[in-house]
């Protein structure tokens, strides 16, 4: 790793550059004093890409350089950026969240990132293109505009909203089954699977999925329902806790036949994990 | 891994004189390699790196009059003893238990109610603390991190002639912007929600 010489005399003497000596000095102006081998470096070491060696003499510079702590923090930025836009290349994207993203800290900077990314994304709010126009307008033409509008309103919107009410009315009542995971991927091999009885005298049956014991922190999960046939359909999830997550499945899309639900994991990039082991149920 | 003890005022006196003759700059460096630990060990995935880097300052304090004896610089003392710390943490088979808050059980309608609240005060701390940045260095911000590709990298390099600078030094300007955001957030959603969810604590010295 090459270091960027840098002429000390130009560096101002503050409370950093007495702690450090002027090579760490840190300017209020910013400063080019870290090169491009050294921004490399900060960038294989916060993926885990550096020897032992290597890991050992950036890390002894992290502790004395202010420049180049800063050019961490700035590489960490810069990787959280890159992973939301799609641009780590499959190494680097490996790196990232076995290792980079493991600190809470992390994942923190990346909710921030999104934050940035949705708030900068939005364009500035319009100006008033219609106000003037509407303004000149005179004062019976304004109010029949104005009626008209709110006869529309009242007519489609209304009527629509009857309609969709009517036909996605939530299920009131539910069936509730708890089941454990199984990691026999056999049923025959000996899963006792649990069984439901049809009728359900009930909207929905509601299934909580007991989680498996993991230290590995997740954003959420997601939850697929293979029938006999091998048709996966997915799952809307209901609940999410620390123990377990619960599914819906309404009354009129059950029917008789063996299934499977498979769990998985999704991490904080929203990569997708299979969780080893299947929720198996019966209805009858 | 077995925790050290915390060191008496005389031990931390002689640490402190140790790093410098004068107390102010001691503390200083004391205070800064504290919080550069932290990142070490945040960059080694450790979960708990706060936690390891106060071993590593009390074990340092502890042992001080060895210390004084066996080293000469204070950052490869620090480092060595933070590569110990390391070492049992990973042979720690306790360090699994310490995981992040579990979330908070919710129906789907309440979950999803949350979360619009969640965005809504989000974009209004951001658009308030975004509205407390000088005029120039908003249009600087939003225009470094607008755009994507090829249009990004053209509007960054117009950046950097208009503001006279070089294209690194346009970077850490557009860097330290954003830090200052993310502290400016941390602080407007800690006011509105209470101090339960922090983007990103701060470690670095200005």
């Amino acid at each position: 790793m090459a270091r960027k010489q840098i002429d000390r005399n130009s560096e101002p003497e503050t409370l950093w550059t007495r702690l450090f000596g002027a090579e760490t000095g840190r300017n209020k102006q910013p400063n080019q004093a870290v090169s491009t081998d050294d921004q490399d470096a900060i960038r294989q070491y916060l993926l885990g890409q550096l020897t032992p060696d290597q890991q050992r003499e950036v890390e002894g510079r992290l502790l004395t350089e202010d420049d180049f702590f800063e050019e961490l923090e700035i590489a960490e930025d810069e990787l959280i950026d890159e992973r939301l836009a799609g641009k780590l290349t499959e190494t680097e994207r490996a790196g990232f969240e076995q290792s980079f993203l493991a600190a809470p800290e992390r994942q923190e900077n990346l909710r921030f990132s999104r934050i940035l990314g949705r708030h900068i994304s939005l364009p500035p709010p319009a100006p008033p293109l219609l106000l003037p126009w509407w303004n000149n307008q005179s004062y019976l033409l304004r109010a029949a505009a104005a009626v008209a509008a709110v006869v529309i309103v009242v007519g489609i919107l209304i009527p629509a909203t009857w309609i969709y009410r009517t036909r996605t009315k939530p299920p009131q009542t539910f069936a509730d089954l708890t089941l454990l995971i199984t990691t026999t991927t056999n049923r025959a091999a000996g899963v006792q699977a649990t069984k439901v009885r049809l009728p359900l005298n009930a909207d929905a049956l509601r299934i909580a999925l007991r989680l498996p014991d993991s230290s590995a922190p997740v954003a959420g999960y997601r939850v697929e329902l293979v029938n006999d046939n091998g048709e996966k359909t997915p799952l809307e999830m209901a609940a999410q806790g620390a123990q377990a997550v619960s599914v819906v499945i309404p009354a009129a899309q059950l029917e008789r036949g063996q299934y499977a639900l498979k769990l998985f994991a999704i991490s904080t990039t929203g990569a997708e994990q299979p969780i080893n082991g299947n929720y198996f149920f019966t209805v009858e | 891994m077995k925790k050290e003890r915390d060191p008496t005022p005389e031990e931390f006196e002689k640490l402190l004189d140790w790093l410098d003759a004068d107390r102010e700059v001691a503390g200083m460096k004391y205070k800064t390699f504290h919080l550069r630990l932290i990142r070490i060990f945040v960059s080694r995935g450790c979960i708990d790196a706060e936690t390891l880097a106060d071993e590593v300052m009390n074990r340092v304090a502890v042992r001080i009059e060895k210390v004084v004896e066996t080293y000469e610089d204070p950052a490869r003392c620090f480092q060595g003893f933070a590569e110990r710390v390391y070492l049992e943490w990973l042979r720690d088979p306790k360090r699994s238990e310490v995981e992040p808050a579990p979330p908070i059980l919710l129906d789907e309608g309440e979950q999803k109610e949350a979360e619009r609240e969640e965005c809504e005060q989000e974009d209004e701390c951001l658009t308030r603390c975004m509205g407390e940045l000088r005029a120039a260095d908003n249009e600087l911000f939003r225009r470094y991190f607008q755009g994507e590709k090829r249009a990004r990298i053209n509007v960054r390099k117009k950046l950097a002639e208009e503001y006279r600078l070089t294209a690194n030094a346009l970077r850490i300007k557009a860097h330290r912007l954003r830090r200052r955001l993310r502290r400016c957030l941390n602080a407007c959603l800690d006011e509105i929600r209470g101090p339960l969810k922090q983007f990103g604590a701060e470690t670095h010295n200005n």
